[in-house]
């Protein structure tokens, strides 16, 4: 009987314990105190003995662990009432005093191993936050430094911002100071357009376990993906000076947060009727002291508010990407300066020599013709003696400008030497490129140069001469001196005509 | 022996609340939301999760020969809890075993960075509540399942370049 009652209150404490986790947390510790308290009246009910009183010390401490010192204060307070009514135990001033007491210090104690517990984990909270940014900004700094391509870098910045490995922000746009250090040009973004779309996004790149690298290594698809932000991103143009919000943020060179984007005026309410954004932190690119661009960040999936603690996360990202991006355009500027004449703008003979082994190798492999155009400008060091250097080099600006129209995208033109150009025709048989010279030829014939009329022919001409790989050669240097063969055959029957290369037989 | 039983049954109840509470909330827990889950249509399986708000606490790749050396086997989770009797999960502790000194905590996943997108959506359009998402998101995280895919994760970052 006795074991069967051992048993019972053991099968009270394993259900009770089983219920209590379906309850919510209060009733849930509610539930273990009475069961506490249940235990002991079950033992006091079937072994009735004087000294059993101390039991109730176990509910005190269970009610104190649950609801600290109140809980305790109550326990007692009751402990003491029970104690009173049951008639096998004698109450004494011992119960009094030592329920009341272990009521307070462990209400107190457990109350103050709570708060440290509460306490510790808001700190291991920043301490993880702190960690993680510190992870991004390393794998950024060595995804940044691994690529001098433009576009490249503007995709590594805003997958760090965005990403859930990143920073994991919904959406970020990025836009760059235009050259003329005027206005700040959409560039690209990342992000979706709508709650539903960032959702379904989400689930997909979560369900592929992508980690940053593949979000870095996946920039054509993330085009794809957000295409259409981008062509909006694309087709927005700030103006530097005229807009208030902007002109603030460059001034003070600080990251902003906007609230209520839509009772804005200027470019904030443009952000909040295009891409539906409420609440967006604006982040300056500077640089050197000088504005690189803007980044715009909101969260439109989850609508989780901008704290001042997420400006200092992206700031140093920033800081690092102003940099980047600086370094970037330098690097392209030099790069062209390096390949394209100075004077003309088309690009120069190094530049020309280099890839005319790599079309040619195009042609070979997809068995198509290569057309090569060399021209010359018709007595020109006349026209320099007569009206002097500066009206030569107007005249071979004005040149090529007229060959940049008239030449196709896939075409290369170059200036070859003094007045001497080269325009390589990829995939162009031999009857177009003949007809393309010809236009190029009477344009030149009809546009009017300074003081042209001093010249030997009235006006200022071209001579040009033509050659075709496969037709005429197939090496570089023979192509090119099939072409140089048939300016010169050009020049002797008169100027101002094209010759096509003929093969001596 | 009879008058322990008082005893017994009171030293009992203390240590099956606080040995045993792990142990009845994990219970409750998959009980409360295999049920949700099956209210919407959706199995455990069906959650998907990624390996982002994974914190770790070491340089990757690293020179330290104790991570260098590690083997999968070395690496275990040690789950973290609010309190014994009240057990909430907060975490998951991955650490390395060291024969020679302390052992390493490696990285860490926190519950409340553990973000499962259906879950959002779903509460995004009301259909599941902040309780429930709690309840769920805490089971998954203590999924057997779900740990073994972080430790294998997690080992897999120690193995490899972190970025070329």
């Amino acid at each position: 009987m006795n074991y069967a009652i051992l048993i019972f209150v053991i099968l009270i404490i394993l259900i009770g314990n089983y219920l209590r986790f379906f309850l919510k947390l209060k009733y849930n510790k509610l539930l273990l105190c009475l069961f506490s308290l249940l235990i002991i009246e079950t033992n006091l009910f079937y072994f009735p003995q004087n000294n059993l009183g101390w039991l109730f010390i176990v509910f005190i401490l269970t009610t104190a662990y649950s609801f600290f010192t109140p809980g305790g204060l109550i326990a007692a307070t009751f402990s003491i009432f029970l104690i009173i009514i049951h008639p096998e135990l004698s109450f004494s001033i011992d119960y009094l005093l030592t329920f009341y007491l272990s009521g307070i210090i462990l209400g107190q104690y457990f109350s103050f191993q709570h708060q440290k517990t509460q306490r510790n984990i808001a700190w291991q909270k920043q301490l993880f936050r702190q960690a993680k940014e510190l992870n991004i900004l390393r794998e950024v700094s060595i995804a940044l430094q691994s690529t001098l391509n433009l576009d490249n870098l503007l995709h590594i910045i805003l997958t760090a911002i965005t990403a859930g490995y990143g920073l994991g922000f919904n959406r970020a746009l990025l836009f760059l100071v235009s050259s003329d250090g005027k206005e700040l040009e959409g560039r690209c973004g990342i992000g979706p357009m709508s709650e539903d779309e960032g959702f379904t996004k989400w689930e997909k790149v979560v369900a592929a376990k992508m980690n940053l690298k593949d979000f870095i290594d996946q920039k054509n698809k993330a085009r794809l993906w957000d295409y259409h932000l981008n062509r909006l991103v694309q087709s927005q143009k700030i103006s530097l000076n005229d807009d208030y919000i902007i002109g603030k943020l460059f001034a003070e060179e600080k990251p902003m947060i906007i609230r209520n984007a839509n009772k804005y005026q200027g470019f904030i309410q443009q952000l909040s009727d295009r891409f539906a954004m409420t609440e967006v932190a604006l982040i300056p690119l500077i640089s050197s002291g000088s504005p690189v661009g803007l980044i715009i960040i909101d969260n439109i999936v989850n609508h989780r508010p901008i704290t001042d603690e997420d400006l200092d996360s992206i700031t140093p990202l920033a800081n690092q990407a102003a940099m980047a991006i600086t370094n970037a355009t330098l690097y392209s500027e030099t790069q062209e300066m390096a390949i394209t004449d100075g004077l003309t703008g088309l690009y120069n003979q190094r530049f020309f020599q280099k890839m005319l082994e790599k079309y040619l190798h195009t042609a070979r492999e997809k068995n198509n013709s290569l057309t090569l155009i060399i021209l010359d400008i018709d007595f020109f060091k006349n026209y320099n003696d007569t009206n002097g250097h500066l009206a030569g080099n107007k005249a071979l600006i004005k040149l090529s400008n007229i060959i940049k129209c008239i030449t196709r995208e896939k075409d290369m033109a170059c200036r070859f030497g003094g007045e001497e150009f080269a325009i390589l025709l990829p995939n162009t048989p031999l009857k177009t490129g003949k007809q393309m010279a010809e236009k190029l030829r009477m344009a030149v014939a009809e546009t009017n140069f300074e003081n042209q009329c001093e010249q030997p022919n009235g006006n200022l001409t071209i001579s040009l001469g033509i050659a075709t790989y496969p037709e005429h050669q197939r090496k570089a240097k023979k192509l090119i001196g099939a072409a140089d063969n048939a300016l010169y055959k050009a020049k002797s029957k008169g100027r101002n005509r094209v010759v096509v290369y003929q093969r001596k037989e | 022996m009879v008058k322990m039983i008082p005893i017994v049954s009171t030293l009992g109840f203390l240590l099956i609340t606080i040995l045993g509470s792990r142990f009845f909330y994990y219970f409750a827990l998959e009980k409360a939301v295999k049920k949700n889950l099956e209210h919407l249509n959706y199995k455990i399986e069906d959650l998907e999760f990624s390996f982002e708000e994974i914190t770790y606490f070491v340089t990757i790749p690293t020179n330290n020969k104790l991570i260098k050396k590690a083997r999968r086997q070395d690496l275990y989770i040690e789950k973290e809890f609010l309190s014994p009797i009240y057990p909430s999960i907060v975490g998951l502790k991955i650490i390395l075993k060291n024969k020679t000194g302390k052992d390493k905590l490696i990285a860490y996943l926190a519950r409340d960075n553990f973000r499962l997108p259906l879950l959002d959506k779903l509460m995004f359009h009301g259909q599941l509540n902040q309780e429930n998402y709690t309840k769920i998101v805490s089971y998954k995280l203590i999924h057997p399942e779900t740990m073994r895919q972080v430790k294998n994760e997690v080992y897999s970052q120690l193995k490899k370049q972190r970025y070329t």
